[in-house]
């Protein structure tokens, strides 16, 4: 099979593989390279350096061990002595283990074949060395011991001398053959090493060569295939059917442009038969879009009514409800005006026969005490002259109209009149102040003096039936209308009083929150339903019988406290009483 | 002529083979007649000083002859460097005197046939009658 007809998958993994080959040869070769050279490191430092630093130490301690023998002839202290030889055993030691130590290097040396021919013939001469200069010591301490210092000295300084010299001269050749040998190795090392390194450098260049000209080969017979087919289709997209398409290749690609060309060639008959429909059905098309465009245009202005009429609806809406507003403002201040009217004649009427009560009353108080002090004169002087039987007739009078009673009546009488009398004021007084209906501006009045006014317009209506309690707060005086207010409380309140069917009670509570005054009225009566809660601030809802209420009180009192800027809440239960809450801002 | 030549070489070799076989030779007074090479070694080293009959050991060495020496050494398994070097320390700690040394092994010979507990070491070919043989070695 050729190279152009394998599948795409198998050219891929072809060129990696080789790839992938090759590069692991140079990794392998590098492996192996980097051992040798690590091979010849380690014989550096565990054979030529360990064995010349062992022939050093060899080197020295002889060099110790004849400096000893020399202390030892001339020394003739016998400790001096004793030390001296100890020192020279230990010596021996040392030197007997520093040439096991190189035996045993050299046993590994010569299995590695690291041993060289020169070095076994110093070895030897050194060994035959060593052992002459031990003859020389032996002789020399059994010369020594028998005081033959004479003969020890020039043994140790003629014969003994030369064979150290020997030794020396072996042990130093020794140790410069290592170290020349250690260099040696090291150098080796990196040749072997540099050599490597050019070795690896090469190859992986190479890789890197033939992976670029395999990706460019590998790229070129892919994308060849490709940019024909992107030119192909571009054709067919551009409507032009009649495409070139020159490959030879069988791979995924030269098939795939194969059956590109086979159905560019039925797209195009398809086409042919499709334009025909297509212009008819374009002709259709126009019709169709013209009539819905004159639909539109319908529908459109159609909408823009529709919206106008809706506008002008929610216009005529607020009139409605603006106009029921004024109405109703108009109902009451028309309402209230007459009241006012009324209520201010009566008053005026009234106080002026009431006043002449009040003012009567103390004068006629004085003179009827002094009549009766000029009585109690009479009376003493009856009784001091013996006049009784004189005044008989007067007594009998007297005891007839039973005088004693007479006099404590009168007082009380004169009582019941200034009573009723202050009494009468006070009703004046109140309605007058009810009715300020004069009043244009705002002024500054106390709420509390209002709701007192009120109550005691009321007091008929609740006497001795419902107990008032009153919780008066610190609430100041605050810009109102005064009057309006009043005909708040009153509907209220005679709303609460109205509710009570028997005995009960009627909370007022006050206070100030924040900038509020706060207005609590609570009674114990009949409660609202859920139903009429809904409406009770509707004009013309009551649940009174025709004719008793006229349902504007309480949306008159909406509209007030709404003057105010405040607010009002209501909260009932059935059968357990009403709340009205009366909330005003203090500082408007 | 090549032949002859080899054969001769041969013949040489096999000289210096018997050559190498070493007597360990004693005084005839020497109440053992085999010893071991650790035995041997112990004597050389001065660490056994008597016979087992009581009698002092005189161990006798070669001063020239080395070959000979240093073949002994070699087949008892101590080289004559060290046992140099453990003479040195016992005359130096006064554990005694290395041995005698003699510069030929007729001398040495001699010696020992004229020394009542007597010990030494010869080529096998040197032996005579005036001493006993203990041991070969090899």
């Amino acid at each position: 099979m050729r190279l152009k007809n394998l599948p795409l998958k198998k050219k891929q993994h072809l060129s990696f593989g080789i790839v992938l080959l090759l590069m692991t040869i140079a990794s392998i070769f590098s492996i192996y390279r980097m051992s040798v050279i690590k091979d010849a490191l380690d014989d550096v430092t565990s054979n030529w350096m360990k064995r010349a630093n062992t022939i050093s130490t060899l080197n020295l301690n002889c060099a110790e061990l004849r400096i000893k023998q020399l202390q030892h002839v001339y020394t003739f202290d016998e400790t001096d002595i004793k030390t001296l030889e100890y020192e020279i055993i230990n010596l021996i030691d040392q030197i007997n283990n520093n040439i096991d130590e190189y035996e045993k290097l050299k046993k590994k040396s010569i299995k590695k074949e690291l041993y060289t021919k020169s070095e076994k013939k110093i070895y030897s001469d050194f060994n035959d060395a060593w052992e002459s200069y031990q003859d020389y010591s032996l002789d020399f301490f059994l010369l020594s011991r028998n005081n033959q210092k004479q003969e020890a000295v020039q043994l140790l300084n003629n014969e003994a001398q030369k064979t150290y010299n020997e030794l020396s001269n072996s042990l130093l050749a020794l140790v410069g053959l290592s170290n020349s040998n250690s260099i040696d190795a090291a150098k080796e090392a990196e040749k072997v090493f540099k050599r490597t390194r050019s070795f690896t450098i090469t190859i992986s260049i190479i890789t890197i060569i033939i992976s670029i000209l395999f990706a460019g080969f590998i790229t070129e017979r892919i994308m060849n295939p490709i940019t024909q087919l992107e030119i192909a289709a571009g054709a067919v997209g551009r409507g032009d059917f009649d495409i070139q398409i020159d490959i030879d290749s069988k791979d995924e690609l030269g098939r795939l442009l194969k059956a590109f060309k086979k159905m560019a060639v039925s797209l195009k008959e398809v086409n042919n038969r499709n334009e025909q429909q297509a212009f008819q059905l374009i002709a259709k098309q126009n019709e169709l879009q013209f009539k819905n465009n004159q639909l539109k245009e319908k529908t459109e202005s159609l909408e823009t009514q529709k919206k106008e009429i809706e506008a002008k609806n929610l216009e005529i809406e607020n009139t409605m409800h603006q106009l029921k507003e004024a109405q109703n403002q108009l109902i009451q201040s028309e309402k209230m005006a007459s009241l006012g009217q009324l209520t201010a004649g009566i008053a005026h009427e009234i106080n002026n026969p009431v006043n002449f009560v009040l003012s009567s009353i103390n004068p006629l108080k004085i003179d009827l005490e002094e009549i009766i002090i000029l009585l109690e004169k009479y009376q003493t002087v009856i009784q001091n002259k013996n006049l009784f039987s004189t005044f008989e007739e007067v007594e009998e009078f007297k005891k007839e109209i039973d005088y004693d009673y007479l006099i404590s009546e009168i007082h009380s009488l004169l009582k019941g009149i200034e009573e009723g009398g202050r009494r009468t004021s006070e009703i004046v007084k109140g309605l007058r102040n009810f009715s300020r209906l004069d009043e244009e501006e705002k002024k500054l009045a106390n709420i509390h003096d209002g709701i007192e006014s009120t109550l005691l317009m009321l007091r008929n209506q609740y006497k001795n039936r419902i107990e008032i309690i009153k919780e008066y707060g610190n609430v100041p005086e605050f810009p109102c209308y005064p009057g309006k207010l009043n005909q708040v409380f009153m509907n209220v309140l005679s709303n609460a009083i109205q509710a009570i069917p028997d005995k009960g009670e009627i909370k007022i509570t006050t206070f100030l929150q924040e900038e509020t005054a706060v207005i609590k009225i609570i009674d114990s009566g009949t409660g609202i339903s859920e139903q009429d809660k809904q409406k009770i601030f509707e004009p013309f809802f009551t649940t009174k019988d025709v004719g008793k209420g006229t349902g504007l009180g309480l949306s008159i009192s909406y509209g007030i406290i709404k003057d105010h800027n405040g607010d009002v809440e209501v909260t009932s239960v059935p059968d357990n009483g009403t709340e009205f809450i009366i909330k005003l801002p203090i500082n408007k | 002529m090549i032949k002859k030549s080899i054969y001769i070489v041969s013949l040489v070799f096999l000289c210096v083979s018997i050559q190498a076989q070493v007597a360990v030779i004693a005084n005839k007074s020497v109440p053992v007649n085999q010893l071991k090479k650790s035995d041997l070694i112990d004597i050389y080293s001065g660490e056994v000083r008597y016979w087992s009959n009581g009698d002092p050991i005189y161990v006798f060495d070669l001063e020239t002859e080395i070959e000979i020496r240093d073949e002994f050494y070699n087949l008892i398994g101590r080289s004559s460097t060290r046992m140099k070097s453990i003479w040195m320390k016992k005359l130096l700690l006064g554990e005694g005197d290395p041995p005698k040394e003699f510069s030929s092994q007729e001398l040495l010979i001699n010696k020992i046939a004229s020394t009542k507990g007597a010990i030494g070491f010869v080529a096998v070919n040197k032996v005579t009658n005036e001493v006993k043989v203990i041991k070969i070695l090899q």
